[in-house]
C-alpha cells in the first residue's frame, strides 16, 4: 500500500513542529534554512538534501518516532520512477535526529508485503533492540507494529536499515540516516550540516523495480536516493563552516567522494569523533560500504563546486556495458548504417525530429546516462553527482542561480596573443 | 447363293434383286449424309469453351490460334504479366493444351464414324470357258448395320463427352497451375528481396566492424565473424536467385513460350485478401457436383453400356449380309437374284466378348466409386488446409509480426539509451527479416491452398497438389535447402 505525501503530512501535522524541517525537498536551488540551534542541546539541525527529518513527539520526556515501512513509488530523477520500499512515504527513509542520551521510542509499522526489522547501525543499543531478524527479535510481520526503545549511548552519524532479508530489502531502499548530536557542544557548530546516504541500485532501462539479485552491475548510483540531475545542491556562504555526513549502505561498492574547490578534514566515522590531531586532510574521502564518514571544511572559495563519487562509472546512470568501444570513432556512421538497413530506426528518428506524440527514442522509464544543463552547456555527469554552491551572500528565500565567474577566472578559448606571448605552438 | 430359275421365277427374282439394290443405294445415300468430322469437333469445342467460361470465368480460346490471337500473345508478353494475362498466354500458346484439344477431334471423328454404315461388298469372279466367260458378281451389305447404328452413335457420343470432360479438366488444370506459378514467382521474388535485405544488414555489420578494427577497438576474430555472416547471407541470396529462376522457368514452360518471349516478368504482389471471399461450406457436395473426373467416368460408363448392348446383339445375332447376285453363263445367259451370307456361331459364341465388357463395366463402376471417395477426401483435406492457412496468416499478421516489430523497436530504444550496440540492433533486424520471410511463406501458402481448393471446386482433382506434406508452399518452389530457413526460432 502506498502512502501519499498528503497522508504523511496529515499524520505529522499533529506532531509538535519543534524540529524544523529542511527546506522544500526537491527544490534544487532553494536556499536551505540553516535551522535554529535547539535549546536542549546545542546543535544545528541537519539538512537532508532531497530528504526530510522524521517528526518527533515528546511524550513524558521520551522522544517518540514512528517509522512506517511501505512500498513507495520513487523518482530517482525526472523520467525514472520505480517501485521501491521506503519509510514514511520516502526513499530513503527520513533522517532521525536526536541528542546523545535521549531516550527514544521508535515505533515501526510494517506495511510491506513481507516481514521486516530495523537495525540501528553503529549504535550500541540493547541486544534485543538491535533489529537483526531471527537473532535479536522475531521479524515484524506485515500489518504489525513493533516498538524499539533505548537510550542513545553516543553521538555521531549513524544509519538505520532493514536487517531482515537484507539483500532484497536494502536493495529496495529500506535505509536512512540517524544523527545523534552531542549532549554538550564540542567545538564550533557547523553553519551547515548536511546528511547524505549513498546507495546503489540495479534498474534495467524500461523496468519499474530495482533488481535485488544484482551483485556486480549496479547502474543507478544515488545521493539520498537521487541521481543527477535530480540531486538537490547544497549551499553555503563564504566563511561558513560546512559539515557533510556521508553514510554508505551500497550493497557491494565503496565510494570515494570527491569535493571540488576545497580540501576538508575527515572529522568522524560511525565509530566516533576523530580527535583533532588525528583528523586527516583530504579532497576525496573513501566511504566503505557499511560505514559513515563526516567531513568538515570552511567554505572560502565561491563558485559552483562539484561533489561526486570518483569511481567514474558511478557518475553514469543506467549505463550499458554491452556496447562496442566507439572511442576514436564518430557515432554518425553507425547511425547511418542502421538508418539504411533497419527501417524502424529511420522511422523513429523522423518521429523524434518531427516531435510526434510522446516519442522519446528511449525505453520507457529510463533516463540518459548523464546530464543536466549547466551554465556552459551539458554537464556530462549523472549518478552520484551533486554540487555545493558557495556564495558571498545568500539572501533568504531567494534561489541561487549559476555562479558567474569574475573576469579573469573563467577558462575560455586561448587568444592568439596569449599563445604567441607564451610560445605555445598548437 | 446363286439361283437359276424358270421364266416366272426369274421375274420374281429380278424384282427382289432390284429391291435389294435399291435399298443398298438408299443406304449409301443416307450414309453420305452423316455429320462431317470437322463440324462435330467445332461444336464440341464451342460447348467446351462455354462450360469452362461458366466454371472459372476464363475463355479458353479453344479454336486454332489466329493471327489476332498471336498478336494478343505478343502484346501480353511485352509487358509484366498479371494473372489474367498469364492465363491467356498459356491458353493461346501451350502446345500440351493444343494436344489435349485434339482429343475432342479424335472423339468427334469417332462420333462421325459411328454414324456411318459399313461399306457394301462387291465380289466378282470370271471363268473363261471355250464358249465364253462365266461371270459371277454379288453386292451385299451388312443387314444389322443400320439397326446397330444408334447404339454406335450413343457410344461415340459418350466417348466424345468423356473426351470433352477430360479436355476441360486439362484446361482447368493448366489455368490453375499457371495461377499457382504466378503466386510462387511473386513469393520467391519477394523472398529474394528479403535475402537481399539480409545481405545489406550483414554488410553493414561487416563495415562497422571494419571501422572498429581499423580504430583498434575490435579483434580480427570479430571481423572474421562479421565476414562469415556476409558470406552466409550472400549464399542465401544466391539460393533465392536460383529459386527465382526455377520458378520463372516453371511458369514459362506452362505458358508454352520460348526464345525472347521466355523472359517474362510478373506484375503485382501477393494478394492481401486471399483469405476472404471463398465459401468453404459444403465443399464435398460442391466438389462432387463439379468433378470432371466423375464426369469423365460417367461418360466412360455410358460408353461401356452402349458397348455392352452392341456386343450383346453382335454376339447373339449372327452376322448377316444381304444383297443381290448376278451370274452370266455363256450358255444359260444372265441370271440375277438375291444374295445372303450369315456367320455361324459354332466356334465362337461371343461369350468371352460379353464377359469382357461386363468386367469392364464393373471396373469402371468401382473406379467411379473410388474417384468419388477421393474427391470427397480432397475436398475435406483442402478445406482444412485453407482454413488453417487463413488462421495462421491472420495470427502472424495480427500477433506474431507486431511482436517481432516490437522487438526491433525496443532494440532501437535500447540502442538510443546506449544499453546495446549497433550489432545488437542489426541482429534484431535479421530476426525480423526471418519473421517477414515466414510471413511471406504463410501468405503464399494461403494463396496456393486457395487455388488448390478452387481448382477442385472447378472440377479438377489435382493429385500432385494433394500430396503436399503440409499447407506450406512446396519446398522445391520456395526453399530448395531447408537449412536456409531463417525462421524466428533460429
Amino acid at each position: 500500500m502506498r502512502t501519499t505525501r498528503r497522508e504523511i503530512l496529515a499524520r505529522s501535522a499533529a506532531v509538535a513542529a519543534a524540529v524544523p524541517w529542511s527546506a522544500a525537498a526537491g527544490d534544487e536551488s532553494a536556499i536551505a534554512d540553516a535551522g535554529q540551534i535547539q535549546p536542549d542541546a546545542a546543535y544545528r539541525p541537519v539538512i537532508t538534501p532531497n530528504g526530510a527529518t522524521l517528526p518527533m513527539r515528546l511524550v513524558d520526556g521520551v522522544k517518540v518516532f514512528h517509522l512506517i515501512a511501505e512500498p513507495i513509488e520513487h523518482t530517482f530523477a525526472e523520467g525514472l520512477t520505480c517501485e521501491c520500499w521506503g519509510y514514511n512515504g520516502r526513499v530513503h527513509g527520513p533522517t532521525i535526529e536526536a541528542v546523545e542520551g535521549d531516550h527514544v521510542r521508535i515505533y515501526v509499522t510494517n506495511r510491506l508485503p513481507v516481514s521486516t526489522t530495523v537495525h540501528w547501525h553503529g549504535q550500541a543499543v540493547p541486544s534485543g533492540m538491535d533489529g537483526v531478524g531471527g537473532l535479536s527479535q522475531r521479524p515484524i510481520e506485515p500489518g504489525e507494529t513493533f516498538r524499539y526503545e533505548f537510550t542513545l549511548p553516543a553521538h555521531g552519524t549513524f544509519m538505520y536499515h532493514s536487517h531482515h532479508d537484507e539483500m532484497v530489502q536494502m536493495a529496495m531502499g529500506l535505509m536512512g540516516m540517524f544523527i545523534v548530536h552531542p549532549r554538550s557542544v564540542r567545538g564550533p557548530l557547523p553553519d551547515r550540516d548536511y546528511v547524505y546516504m549513498l546507495s546503489e541500485w540495479a534498474v534495467r532501462p524500461g523496468a519499474r523495480r530495482p533488481d535485488p539479485n544484482e551483485m556486480m552491475d549496479f547502474n543507478v548510483l544515488t545521493f539520498n536516493a537521487k541521481v543527477f540531475p535530480g540531486t538537490e545542491p547544497m549551499v553555503a556562504k563564504v566563511g561558513e563552516r560546512v559539515r557533510i555526513r556521508i553514510g554508505n549502505l551500497s550493497a557491494m561498492d565503496h565510494h570515494p567522494i570527491h569535493v571540488h574547490g576545497t580540501g576538508f578534514r575527515v572529522v568522524a566515522t560511525d565509530g566516533g569523533d576523530i580527535p583533532e590531531s588525528a583528523q586527516w586532510p583530504e579532497t576525496s574521502v573513501l566511504v566503505p560500504t557499511g560505514t559513515t564518514r563526516t567531513i568538515e571544511f570552511t567554505a572560502t572559495n565561491p563558485g559552483d563546486w562539484a561533489i561526486h563519487c570518483h569511481m567514474t562509472h558511478h557518475t553514469m546512470t543506467q549505463m550499458g556495458h554491452g556496447t562496442p568501444n566507439l572511442t576514436g570513432l564518430a557515432v554518425a556512421p553507425f547511425d547511418a548504417a542502421l538508418m539504411r538497413v533497419v527501417p524502424r530506426f529511420g522511422e523513429m528518428n523522423e518521429e523524434l525530429q518531427s516531435g510526434d506524440g510522446d516519442a522519446t527514442g528511449m525505453p520507457m522509464n529510463s533516463i540518459p546516462m548523464m546530464g543536466g544543463i549547466g551554465p556552459h552547456g551539458y554537464i556530462t555527469m549523472g549518478g552520484m553527482f551533486t554540487m555545493i554552491k558557495v556564495r558571498d551572500d545568500l539572501p533568504d528565500g531567494k534561489k541561487v542561480g549559476w555562479y558567474q565567474a569574475p573576469p579573469g577566472t573563467q577558462a575560455d578559448l586561448a587568444s592568439e596573443a596569449d599563445l604567441q606571448r607564451d610560445g605555445i605552438e598548437t | 447363293m446363286n439361283v437359276a430359275a424358270g421364266p416366272k421365277s426369274r421375274g420374281w427374282m429380278r424384282a427382289a434383286a432390284t429391291r435389294v439394290l435399291g435399298m443398298a443405294a438408299a443406304t449409301a445415300i443416307l450414309a453420305c449424309h452423316a455429320a462431317p468430322v470437322d463440324a462435330a469437333g467445332d461444336v464440341e469445342r464451342a460447348a467446351l469453351a462455354n462450360r469452362i467460361g461458366e466454371r472459372i470465368g476464363v475463355d479458353p480460346g479453344v479454336f486454332a490460334p489466329s493471327a489476332e490471337a498471336l498478336a494478343e500473345q505478343d502484346r501480353l508478353l511485352a509487358a509484366p504479366l498479371d494473372d489474367a494475362g498469364a492465363v491467356r498466354v498459356a491458353l493461346l500458346a501451350n502446345h500440351g493444351l493444343r494436344a489435349a484439344y485434339a482429343d475432342i477431334d479424335i472423339a468427334a471423328a469417332g462420333r462421325a464414324q459411328a454414324a456411318l454404315l459399313s461399306n457394301p461388298t462387291l465380289s466378282t469372279s470370271v471363268r473363261l470357258f471355250a464358249a465364253g466367260p462365266e461371270v459371277e458378281a454379288s453386292l451385299t451389305q451388312a443387314v444389322l448395320d443400320a439397326f446397330l447404328r444408334p447404339l454406335r452413335e450413343a457410344r461415340a457420343d459418350a466417348t466424345l463427352a468423356g473426351a470433352a470432360a477430360r479436355t476441360e479438366r486439362q484446361v482447368i488444370a493448366l489455368v490453375f497451375e499457371v495461377r499457382r506459378q504466378m503466386v510462387a514467382l511473386r513469393a520467391v521474388g519477394a523472398e529474394r528481396g528479403l535475402r537481399q535485405a539480409a545481405v545489406e544488414v550483414a554488410e553493414s555489420g561487416r563495415d562497422l566492424m571494419r571501422m572498429l578494427l581499423d580504430a583498434g577497438n575490435a579483434r580480427e576474430f570479430d571481423q572474421a565473424m562479421a565476414e562469415a555472416e556476409v558470406t552466409r547471407a550472400r549464399l542465401d541470396l544466391a539460393s533465392a536467385e536460383l529459386r527465382l529462376a526455377e520458378a520463372r522457368e516453371d511458369l514459362v514452360e506452362s505458358l508454352g513460350v520460348w526464345g525472347p518471349q521466355a523472359t517474362v516478368t510478373v506484375a503485382g504482389d501477393l494478394p492481401a485478401d486471399a483469405g476472404v471471399g471463398l465459401d468453404v461450406e459444403q465443399v464435398e457436395t460442391r466438389a462432387i457436383r463439379a468433378s470432371l473426373d466423375l464426369a469423365e467416368g460417367r461418360s466412360k460408363l455410358a460408353a461401356l453400356l452402349q458397348e455392352a448392348a452392341l456386343v450383346g446383339i453382335e454376339t447373339r445375332v449372327p452376322g448377316l449380309r444381304a444383297g443381290a447376285a448376278l451370274m452370266r453363263d455363256p450358255v444359260a445367259g444372265v441370271a440375277i437374284g438375291p444374295a445372303l451370307s450369315v456367320d455361324l456361331p459354332i466356334l465362337d459364341s461371343g461369350e468371352a466378348r460379353r464377359q469382357r465388357v461386363a468386367a469392364m463395366l464393373e471396373q469402371q463402376q468401382q473406379r467411379d466409386h473410388a474417384t468419388a471417395v477421393a474427391v470427397r477426401s480432397a475436398a475435406r483435406r483442402l478445406r482444412e488446409r485453407f482454413v488453417d492457412a487463413r488462421q495462421r496468416l491472420a495470427y502472424m499478421e495480427r500477433v506474431a509480426m507486431p511482436a517481432e516489430r516490437r522487438v526491433v523497436h525496443e532494440n532501437v530504444l535500447s540502442y538510443n539509451a546506449m544499453q546495446i550496440g549497433a550489432f545488437d540492433v542489426l541482429a534484431a533486424r535479421r530476426r525480423e527479416i526471418g519473421a517477414e520471410s515466414a510471413l511471406l511463406r504463410t501468405r503464399a501458402a494461403l494463396c496456393l491452398t486457395r487455388l488448390d481448393l478452387e481448382e477442385l471446386l472447378a472440377g479438377n482433382r489435382n493429385e500432385r497438389r494433394l500430396r503436399m506434406s503440409d499447407a506450406m508452399p512446396p519446398r522445391d518452389a520456395m526453399d530448395m535447402d531447408p537449412s536456409n530457413d531463417t525462421s524466428p526460432e533460429e
